[in-house]
């Protein structure tokens, strides 16, 4: 059954501009998505439709076959998805412990540990952290957050080959060992790659590529 | 993590931040406190000055051509001049059942021969008529007489002269000792009179030795019996009631209505008398404070206007340096109730720390604010006793009463920070915070998280 359902999903920019013409798709826990397209077709705004920050000009998101409109979607943000973005979105004033304690009950030290992090590490300013290590506190957060969705927007961006690589090994390990649903909006053919079904998106329609 | 925590975490770790906003807090407090306590204590003086002061006025009867009750009568003595209508005791007690009259000294006053007194004696020559004569005041309640309302006369034996009372009198313990009375006795007078002693009193001070003054005038032969005794004794249409009747009121600002109030007491004619405000010594006093009281209002509205648009301005330009926060904030699930939860705790946890160390900085404002205060109420209150001692030899009983000095008696002036005052404090503060948090935070928080996002990027 899948976890995130997107039924006839439109969006327009002031009821004129269509970003997203009646998308429809499943996606399902376990499992790494990948939605590849070029800059500026609509990538964010349907990984921002999927994770509440914003809500579709027609159609509806499922989370768990529930329209999150439903559930509300601060509690569809706090309790079902959470997000990694290209450019980290940490707490410039917390540790790294500290922005994984943000919205996760766990304890944080684990998490960041098994991502690579050092016990001092996890002590220091995030700002003082390099951009591959901020980004592993980000998907730390992510996953620790017990969200059964990460939903990652450009997640290796701004990061070395090497480093985006680690990063994407364990956005899958995150699907395929913790069993948890991530979609990953790029426009990395590397990243897309590795994903268990890869989404075309295209002129506000998305397709099936894998 | 809470609210609280992130607040918490922002103090300790935006230090620069955290002591620019302690600091304009500190400075908000303490003109806000200094301000508050200055009004303060404008307000508590007042009161003291009402409390020492009072209010009076005078009700007298006319002796101007406007009093239709006025008689000129010429006689073998000379000219006698009095009014048909004068202040029974009827109308004292009406004046006195007023509410918020404190006393009602009503009295009217001649001389009496007693030719088996021994009086103490003068320094003024006087002709032998009247040398056997005491000036002898018919009163309405002695309790409530000038004399001892003021502290001049104190009863020292026996009881006060009441309105019940017939041919009772009080004496000076001096002249009871000289004359070997005690109370019960009777004083027989000239015209056969017996005037009983129902108590005795003794006088603050007396005339000094420099003080020009007769044997009748001596405050020690000074004799204080009943109207009914005095109308009896005189028995003449020129004494029939009380010539003066001084209303004491307990709060000078009521003054106006209780004097309103007695002229629509029914039955009598008010061509025939006059009322005189003697309000001018509060008035004068308590101008000077109410305009310090204004200042402190003002200076207090000024501080929380500009308290608002200052704080307003920095929390704004801040509120756009934290919309990335927001934004991550609002993506992590976290409601924008949480986040201007956590803005506003961390203004109120700094705001506390600066309110509470204003206690100190502004103790020090308010103390040479007060030393400057009490400086001028001092020489305000060394003036008013001067005038207090004139308008005292003018009392109705002919004796320097200087009462004056006991009501223009410096009002306590103490300015200092109270904690009604930190109350009030933390209101406002609380007030000016959530105001100025409000505006500062609503452009960003009207926006939804992905427009927040998307400002962030």
């Amino acid at each position: 059954m899948s976890i995130l359902e997107l039924q006839e999903i439109t969006y327009t920019y002031d009821n004129k501009q269509y970003v997203l013409r009646g998308i429809n798709a499943k996606m399902e826990a376990g499992k790494m998505y990948a939605i590849l397209g070029p800059s500026g077709c609509g990538k964010t705004t349907l990984l921002s439709l999927l994770g509440g920050l914003d809500s579709p000009s027609n159609g509806r998101v499922l989370f768990d076959g529930t329209d999150i409109e439903q559930t509300g979607l601060d509690e569809h943000r706090r309790k079902h998805v959470s997000f990694v973005f290209q450019t980290y979105n940490l707490i410039d004033y917390m540790t790294p412990q500290e922005n994984v304690r943000l919205i996760a009950r766990k304890p944080p030290l684990p998490y960041l540990e098994r991502l690579g992090l050092t016990k001092d590490e996890a002590k220091r300013n995030v700002l003082k952290l390099s951009g591959g290590q901020q980004q592993r506190v980000a998907i730390a957060r992510a996953l620790a957050s017990e969200a059964p969705v990460i939903l990652a927007d450009e997640p290796t961006g701004n990061l070395d080959a090497d480093t985006a690589q680690d990063i994407a090994e364990i956005l899958k390990e995150s699907a395929h060992e913790e069993g948890k649903c991530v979609v990953i909006v790029t426009h990395s053919n590397e990243l897309a790659e590795q994903a268990d079904a890869v989404f075309s998106l295209k002129y506000g329609k998305l397709q099936t590529i894998i | 993590m809470n609210f609280i925590n992130r607040a918490w975490l922002y103090i300790v770790r935006k230090k620069g931040k955290s002591t620019l906003l302690f600091i304009v807090f500190l400075v908000m407090a303490t003109l806000v406190l200094t301000a508050l306590s200055l009004g303060s204590a404008s307000e508590t003086a007042r009161e003291n000055l009402k409390k020492s002061i009072g209010g009076k006025f005078l009700v007298a009867c006319d002796y101007s051509e406007n009093n239709p009750y006025l008689k000129i009568e010429q006689n073998e003595n000379g000219m006698l001049i009095y009014t048909t209508q004068q202040i029974s005791p009827e109308l004292v007690e009406q004046i006195r059942n007023i509410k918020g009259v404190e006393y009602c000294s009503a009295e009217d006053e001649s001389l009496v021969t007693c030719p088996d007194m021994k009086w103490f004696a003068g320094n003024v020559p006087i002709v032998e008529e009247f040398r056997q004569s005491a000036k002898i005041i018919g009163t309405w309640k002695s309790s409530e007489n000038s004399l001892f309302t003021s502290g001049r006369l104190t009863l020292a034996e026996g009881r006060h002269i009441t309105p019940e009372d017939h041919k009772k009198v009080l004496i000076s313990k001096d002249l009871a000792e000289k004359n070997d009375l005690k109370t019960g006795d009777t004083i027989r007078t000239e015209k056969g009179f017996d005037l009983e002693i129902a108590g005795l009193f003794i006088p603050r001070e007396l005339e000094s030795v420099n003080e020009q003054v007769t044997t009748y005038d001596k405050i020690q032969n000074l004799i204080i019996t009943d109207l009914s005794a005095l109308v009896e004794m005189e028995n003449g249409p020129s004494v029939q009631g009380f010539k003066e009747l001084e209303v004491s009121v307990l709060d000078p600002e009521e003054m106006e209505s209780i004097m309103s109030q007695i002229k629509e007491i029914q039955g009598v004619d008010w061509k025939g008398f006059t009322v005189t405000e003697e309000n001018d010594s509060y008035e004068s006093t308590v101008s000077s404070l109410k305009q310090l009281s204004g200042l402190a209002s003002a200076f207090l509205v000024i501080i929380l206007v500009a308290s608002v648009a200052v704080l307003s301005l920095i929390l704004t330009l801040w509120a756009r340096g934290r919309v990335h926060e927001t934004g991550v904030l609002l993506s992590a699930g976290i409601r924008k109730s949480s986040i201007l939860g956590q803005y506003m705790a961390e203004l109120m946890l700094i705001a506390f720390a600066a309110f509470l160390l204003s206690y100190f900085s502004s103790s020090a404002a308010v103390s040479r604010t007060g030393e400057l205060l009490a400086a001028g109420q001092k020489a305000f209150g060394v003036q008013e006793e001067d005038e207090g001692a004139d308008a005292g030899s003018r009392g109705g009983s002919g004796i320097g009463t200087q009462d004056g000095i006991r009501e223009m008696g410096p009002a306590d002036l103490e300015v200092t920070v109270q904690l009604k005052d930190m109350i009030l404090l933390f209101l406002a503060g609380l007030a000016v915070i959530s105001i100025s948090a409000g505006i500062a935070s609503v452009s960003v928080m009207r926006l939804k998280p992905r427009e927040i996002l998307a400002k962030m990027s």
